[in-house]
């Protein structure tokens, strides 16, 4: 911890628009991606609804901590962001289909 | 420099721990104290007297006099007493939609507390941050979100404190002692913390995550009612139904004059399943309609699962039972319950409800070493600039807030505790007096470490603090009777009073030996020069 911190810390050699990017994609990308997860998770559940909601939310509460940190993994910001950008339109079009089969 | 895993994790670990570090240091204090709101209502509602008497003679004297009160409620809770909180709580509503809360005593039910929110200031507080719905819940579970990154990238960030799990330098000067302190309360209780922070957000599963119930709703629209779900003050029915508790006006329409509730056949049905075990509480809805529903939730029985599912629903007409009974439940229900049950701990004899206490206080410690050492970690630079006549606003702000918040918002609790003694007794909106006062006194804080050198200011606060809880027993024993009924109290009280004179003794000592070679700035220097080691990739 202690080599990153004061002086020399990553984020101050990173230019402001990166950080900014990286923290929209963890607080709002993280949201919408655990919001899918959640919804895919009950959706493919193969049990009573109850199980299946209480399923998809627990799992986007692990979804949502992990794509803050992947936000902040890779070099380049807009890299974390089109990443996590991908993985929320994959999910956003399995839910519309396994939707449209309910 | 190049960034790896471990730089952009600490890096992180800094961010999460600076943006919502005093606000989670805020809901760990409160939801500690929660551990015990009971106690802290039995504190500051002496009035009231424990009485043991049969789930039906409790029924019927809660029911009796809400009915001579108002005869035309339309919606009740009652909150039963029961080994630790004394209490009977009544509220009501009537279809004027006035909201009326009432805490009298379990022997008579005439016996008036006086007007305060006792404990349940402290349990609100945790989870909606005196905010109005659902907006505090959203930011107390961001919070909770945060705290799992902020442990996740900590343990990558600290990953040596494996190796320093068994040092600890209080002598040594600067941040090695404060890294011991946030490395030591980090790793003992670090499943307490994950599960902590997993489970606030799984109570609120559904005010979070809707989506997933959005996107599974069947095509056609149900016209089925939904159930009513019983509220545990307002907490479980936001979780198992999205309704915001207490906060929202129920909707009810119902006639003056609504006849009586049928008591005798609920407390069979409720004798049959439930045998002589604690009443917990009852939620009536809809009353002098024919929808009208009465929820009876028993006491919790020492099982970890919480289990609203435990509930009798009754037609509020004739009292029969509605719903069948609840099946077993199924994995993800089971998982749901326990983390629910682990985090408001009401299944903990006194043994355990102490470690989670300790464990809570820790988590406390932990965050506020955490925030101290940021400050730590930049004051040779920015004593330098300083120096150079360009002050940084940011680590200035830090430091007050710093201050304000892990010794101002203790002081401003226990100037709660002040208030509840000295207020007159009849003054109108008493408990919300109450209330004014913690963030008024909490406001003259920062106001005060904006005033006073950090220093000073750490000293000066902590000696109120040290005051305040210190002597919170003598006041309790001036102004009321029956100190015995809250002895553990106030030792506790005086312990963290004690906590507080020891810190500020040794902040002052420190300061005091200090003042002279501060003047040296080779020495200053070599202060807060972080080790060799320190400085080790």
């Amino acid at each position: 911890m202690k080599s990153a911190f004061p002086a020399r810390s990553p984020f101050r050699s990173l230019p402001r628009f990166d950080v900014a990017v990286r923290i929209l994609t963890a607080v709002v990308g993280g949201y919408i991606l655990a919001s899918l997860a959640s919804a895919a998770v009950a959706l493919t559940f193969p049990g009573p609804r109850a199980e299946a909601l209480l399923a998809g939310g627990m799992c986007a509460f692990v979804v949502y901590p992990a794509t803050v940190v992947w936000s902040f993994l890779p070099a380049s910001a807009l890299r974390a962001c089109m990443g996590v950008t991908a993985l929320c339109a994959l999910l956003a079009i399995g839910v519309l289909v396994l939707r449209s089969t309910l | 420099m190049t960034r790896t895993f471990r730089t952009s994790m600490t890096a992180l670990h800094t961010w999460c721990g600076l943006m919502l570090g005093w606000l989670l240091y805020a809901i760990f204090i409160t939801g500690t104290a929660s551990y015990y709101r009971p106690e802290i209502t039995q504190w500051m509602q002496p009035e009231l007297r424990p009485h043991r008497a049969e789930p039906a003679v409790l029924m019927d004297r809660a029911l009796n006099e809400i009915r001579r009160q108002a005869p035309d409620a339309t919606t009740i809770y009652v909150r039963f007493p029961n080994d630790r909180d004394a209490g009977l709580h009544l509220n009501w509503q009537t279809p004027d939609g006035a909201r009326v809360v009432r805490v009298v005593d379990a022997e008579t039910a005439r016996i008036e507390a006086r007007d305060s929110r006792g404990g349940e200031f402290f349990y609100r507080f945790h989870f909606q941050l005196q905010l109005p719905y659902p907006w505090g819940r959203y930011i107390a579970s961001l919070a909770a979100a945060f705290m799992l990154v902020a442990l996740f990238t900590g343990i990558v960030a600290h990953r040596q404190f494996f190796k320093d799990f068994f040092t600890f330098r209080p002598a040594k000067p600067g941040t090695r002692s404060w890294l011991d302190v946030h490395n030591l309360s980090g790793v003992i209780a670090l499943p307490f913390y994950f599960m902590i922070a997993y489970s606030a957000q799984v109570i609120f599963v559904d005010l979070l995550t809707p989506w997933a119930r959005l996107a599974t709703e069947p095509p056609v629209v149900e016209a089925a009612a939904q159930p009513v779900t019983p509220p545990d003050s307002g907490a479980a029915a936001a979780a198992a139904t999205g309704a915001p508790g207490e906060n929202t006006p129920a909707v009810d329409t119902g006639s003056p004059g609504i006849p009586p509730l049928p008591v005798e056949a609920m407390m069979k049905a409720y004798h049959d399943r439930h045998g002589n075990r604690m009443l917990g509480s009852l939620y009536a809805t809809g009353l002098g309609t024919e929808r009208g529903t009465v929820t009876i939730m028993p006491w919790a029985d020492g099982k970890i699962p919480y289990e609203p599912r435990n509930a009798l629903v009754f037609s509020a007409q004739d009292g029969t039972l509605q719903g069948a009974p609840p099946g077993a439940p199924g994995l993800f229900t089971k998982i749901h319950d326990t983390f629910y049950g682990l985090h408001i701990a009401r299944f903990a004899g006194p043994f355990l409800r102490g470690l989670f206490f300790f464990l809570g206080l820790l988590g406390s410690v932990l965050v506020g070493t955490g925030l101290v050492m940021w400050t730590i970690k930049r004051r040779k630079r920015h004593e330098s600039r300083r120096g150079a006549g360009k002050a940084d606003p940011g680590y200035w702000l830090v430091e007050r807030l710093n201050v304000a918040t892990l010794v101002g918002f203790p002081v401003a609790l226990a100037a709660m505790l002040w208030a509840n003694r000295l207020l007159p007794y009849d003054l109108p909106h008493r408990g919300d007096r109450e209330v004014h006062v913690v963030f008024t006194v909490w406001a003259l804080c920062f106001v005060h470490a904006c005033l006073r050198p950090a220093r000073r200011a750490w000293v000066e606060q902590l000696g109120c603090a040290a005051m305040l809880f210190t002597l919170l027993p003598f006041l309790d024993v001036l102004t009321t009777t029956g100190f015995e009924r809250r002895l553990g109290f106030n030792l506790v009280l005086v312990m963290l009073g004690g906590a507080c004179a020891w810190g500020a003794l040794h902040l002052a000592a420190r300061r005091s030996s200090t003042r002279v070679p501060a003047r040296d700035p080779a020495r200053d220097a070599g202060d807060s020069l972080p080790s060799p080691r320190e400085t080790a990739p």
